[in-house]
């Protein structure tokens, strides 16, 4: 309303129209006038009047039927209209009334009263617009917000939904309208799916604030659509404080319930897998210790036989693809034998997993342990790429531990669990292994031999090179003598230990690459000290599986050799079948580095592993080494003859030399020669000696000759 | 303004009465020519400039109310002359010209019965206009 208030004086009398006007401007109003009803509506129109003070009794249009046509005008609908009358009947006070007067006063004007009337009416209509934009506000914006209203009234029926309440309970306000909430407002338990009624009567009869907001889903009948919602009422009152309805607010939280769900999902899941992830499954198993009484159960510790052959030779694609397919397999396995109580298989990093069974015997649990075994050195894992394709047969080494009180602590019972594993592994790997207390005591061993190990190589001593003659099985010549540098360990209680008592140990604490590298500087070292050393001797030395991908190992050893104290055409490194078809890339790069200095190459343990000449033909070696397995068994196993005779006819199609490791008697090298392997080793052709004596022995050659 | 006026005096009354029903006369007689205590509250409302120039238009009006009221009884207007007899009682019980009032409310309700006492009634208007004008006079007199 404007600061003055414009009231249309209405009267076909000029000297009423004339007092009226002075009365009012001196009231404070803007007046204007019109004579008859007619001039009324039209000034209205024209000027839009905050009140109209009309005579009733009028010429052309009388003031009643003025009213009546006013009120038709939607701008006119809340105008204040007082008739102004010298009757006081009951006729033209019910007519005017009923033509839409907001009230009347009599004549003669008493003008307290016309004063005070006009004041009140005009506060009232002020009061009133007030009002009507407070409530328009409130309704847009309960249009506009994004969250669902619904009003009940004291008994809990349904007044009044916003937009997105109507939306999202499938009800218009005006069906809605009557009906009890629980009819409208149908809720639904997220994981029971029961039926929820919301507490809105104890909202309304306690007068408090009510929230529910965990695990609800509203249903949309209509539409035959869940949402999940989260919701509160708090109880509406008069201005005595008495309760008189309710406001239910409401807002849909599907997208962030199904993204705290996905973050939940993803916090305890393995994303390649779809398993529980480390994590979750240490949880778990905390979560059982905190029992009582801790049921009794088992885990497993499951390690991967092979995986790294698929990883390395086929990529990590591979890898993972093979990793999908045995939680698959382990968890149909265990889903199809094991379905009378909770189990939890989890991915516990790498190749290993990790099972929970509760309530389970230990009879039970190694029945289930077997057949996971079973299945794993069943399947096949087929891979195809580029057009090659490859099969890999792999197995599973599964450490088991019953959870039986009374316990170690979750900790320690993976730490056992783990220990049964790497029994298992070393054990012939595929196999379960039932955790026995001196499991650990292989643990503690290979600690004691990394605590042996660090100590030697800190302070330089209580390791050893030893040598291996490799002899030519055909021609006596001293032009091509060749040794195998062998490293031995004192084991801190006098006696001297070969690498394979403490390698594991080595291999697992990551000392493997460090001993290769003290093998070839103790090496050169020694030989710097040695003048003229014969340039008929050729010294093998093995490379370990860590150091082929070991960056900082590869450039100290191209550097070593660099300066050299001896022709490098004089070394040859070995590399075993199984290190270069795990890391085949970096193996090749490394050999042809190596190749580069002039260095000769060996392939050990050919046989032991896939024997894929395959592969040979995109390595630049020189010599390959036939595992001993199948040397030792040559003249027992007719198919270990066959199978070294065949592969010492295709190296030497491929120019390569062979060499028999193992070679434990005569009976064995006579075999060897008559299907023309190049050379032999093992102790029935020279024992393992220090390095020492190789220079003795030269020395005593030449005196000889 | 003062509300001690002077009240009008006998000579200032026309002896018409004996023409008018003798209740009538009773009644008129009873009533002030103006209630001088509506004009005190009128000019402490609109102030005595206002009401100086208020009663001045009364009495310019006055002839021509009159007029115009005889004009539509000698042409049989019965219709215009309830209207204009409303129209005046409605101003003149307003500016507190009671007897007038209630002369022009009997006016006006006799119109559609076409009285024949309607001729009776406008000649006892020219007295009782006289009179109020006369103290109206006085009071606009009295303002300046």
């Amino acid at each position: 309303m404007k600061n003055k208030a414009h009231i249309l004086v209405v009267d076909d009398a000029p000297l009423i129209r004339g007092l009226l006007s002075q009365v009012l401007e001196k009231y404070g109003y803007d007046v204007s006038t019109a004579e008859n009803g007619q001039q009324a509506i039209e000034c209205f129109i024209a000027q839009h009047p905050d009140l109209i003070l009309m005579d009733a009794d009028m010429p052309v249009l009388d003031g009643v039927k003025a009213c009546a046509q006013l009120r038709k005008l939607p701008e006119a609908k809340h105008l204040p209209i007082v008739m102004v009358t010298s009757f006081a009947e009951k006729n033209w006070v019910d007519g005017a009334y009923l033509a839409g007067a907001t009230d009347y006063v009599t004549k003669p004007v008493n003008w307290d009263v016309l004063r005070n009337r006009i004041r009140y009416i005009l506060q009232a209509k002020q009061a009133e617009e007030a009002l009507f934009q407070e409530k328009e506000k409130a309704q847009v914006t309960l249009a506009s917000i994004e969250d669902g209203v619904i009003t009940t009234d004291v008994k809990g029926a349904i007044d009044y939904l916003n937009p997105v309440a109507m939306k999202l309970t499938g009800w218009s306000t005006r069906r809605a309208k009557g009906n009890s909430l629980k009819e409208v407002f149908s809720l639904t338990h997220e994981q029971t799916q029961e039926p929820i009624i919301f507490p809105i009567q104890d909202c309304l009869t306690a007068g408090k604030a009510i929230v529910l907001s965990q695990g609800i889903l509203l249903n949309n009948h209509h539409t035959q659509t869940q949402f999940a919602i989260e919701s509160s009422a708090a109880p509406i009152r008069d201005r005595q404080g008495q309760v008189i309805g309710s406001v239910l607010v409401f807002h849909d939280v599907t997208e962030n319930r199904k993204m705290t769900q996905a973050l939940a999902y993803k916090a305890t899941h393995d994303a390649l897998t779809r398993l529980y992830n480390l994590q979750e499954f240490k949880n778990r198993l905390n979560h059982l210790f905190n029992l009582k009484p801790i049921p009794s159960g088992a885990l497993f510790y499951m390690d991967l036989d092979q995986f790294k052959v698929v990883n390395d030779t086929c990529g990590h694609e591979a890898g993972d693809q093979l990793l999908r397919d045995v939680a698959t397999i382990l968890k149909g396995q265990i889903e199809e034998y094991y379905t009378y109580s909770q189990f939890t298989l989890a991915r516990l990093g790498g190749d290993e997993f990790g099972l929970l069974l509760e309530q389970c015997s230990i009879s039970d649990a190694l029945q289930l342990g077997n057949i996971l075994c079973a299945a794993i050195e069943k399947f096949r894992f087929y891979w195809q790429e580029r057009g090659r394709q490859a099969v890999f047969s792999i197995g599973v080494s599964i450490g088991l531990v019953p959870i039986d009180p009374p316990l170690a602590d979750p900790k320690q019972l993976l730490t056992q669990a783990d220990a049964a594993c790497y029994v298992a592994k070393n054990a012939g790997r595929n196999q379960v292994h039932l955790y026995q207390k001196q499991d650990e005591q292989q643990l503690d061993r290979d600690f004691q031999w990394i605590s042996v190990l660090n100590d030697n190589l800190e302070q330089s001593k209580g390791l050893f090179l030893h040598h291996q003659p490799i002899l030519a099985l055909h021609i006596q010549t001293t032009e091509d003598q060749r040794y195998e540098i062998l490293l031995r360990m004192d084991n801190h209680q006098g006696q001297l230990v070969p690498p394979s008592a403490f390698l594991s140990a080595a291999a697992r604490y990551n000392l493997t690459s460090t001993l290769d590298l003290w093998t070839i500087r103790q090496l050169f070292t020694w030989l710097k000290n040695i003048p003229q050393f014969p340039s008929q001797l050729k010294l093998h030395i093995n490379l370990n599986d860590a150091s082929i991908t070991d960056f900082s190992f590869v450039s100290t050893l191209l550097s070593l050799l660099t300066a050299s104290p001896i022709p490098c055409q004089q070394l040859c490194f070995e590399f075993s079948e199984l290190a270069v078809l795990t890391h085949f890339t970096d193996s090749q790069t490394l050999m042809l580095s190596l190749k580069q200095h002039g260095c000769q190459l060996a392939l050990e343990n050919f046989g032991a592993g896939l024997a894929s000449f395959t592969h040979l033909k995109k390595l630049p070696i020189d010599f390959l080494k036939i595992d001993a397995s199948l040397i030792s068994n040559l003249l027992n196993d007719n198919l270990d003859s066959a199978t070294v005779e065949a592969m010492n006819r295709l190296a030497h199609l491929m120019n390569l030399k062979t060499i028999a490791d193992g070679v434990k008697n005569p009976a064995i090298l006579e075999q060897l020669r008559n299907i023309s392997l190049d050379y032999g080793q093992g102790d029935g052709l020279g024992k393992i000696q220090p390095l020492e004596e190789i220079v003795l022995q030269q020395w005593g050659n030449l005196v000889t000759q | 303004m003062s509300t001690h006026l002077p009240s009008p005096t006998a000579e200032e009354c026309p002896a018409a009465n004996s023409k008018i029903d003798a209740s009538i006369s009773d009644l008129l007689s009873e009533l002030p020519v103006i209630d001088l205590l509506l004009w005190d509250e009128l000019a402490a409302v609109i102030g005595p400039d206002a009401c100086l120039l208020l009663a001045t238009q009364f009495i310019s009006c006055a002839s021509n109310q009159l007029s115009s009221l005889q004009h539509a009884l000698t042409t049989g207007n019965y219709e215009e002359l309830g209207l204009k007899a409303h129209q005046f009682k409605g101003e003149c019980r307003q500016l507190g010209a009671q007897r007038l009032g209630e002369l022009y409310q009997i006016i006006e309700q006799l119109a559609p019965q076409k009285s024949n006492q309607l001729s009776i009634y406008l000649e006892h208007l020219q007295p009782e206009l006289t009179q109020a004008c006369q103290i109206l006079s006085r009071i606009a007199a009295h303002e300046k």
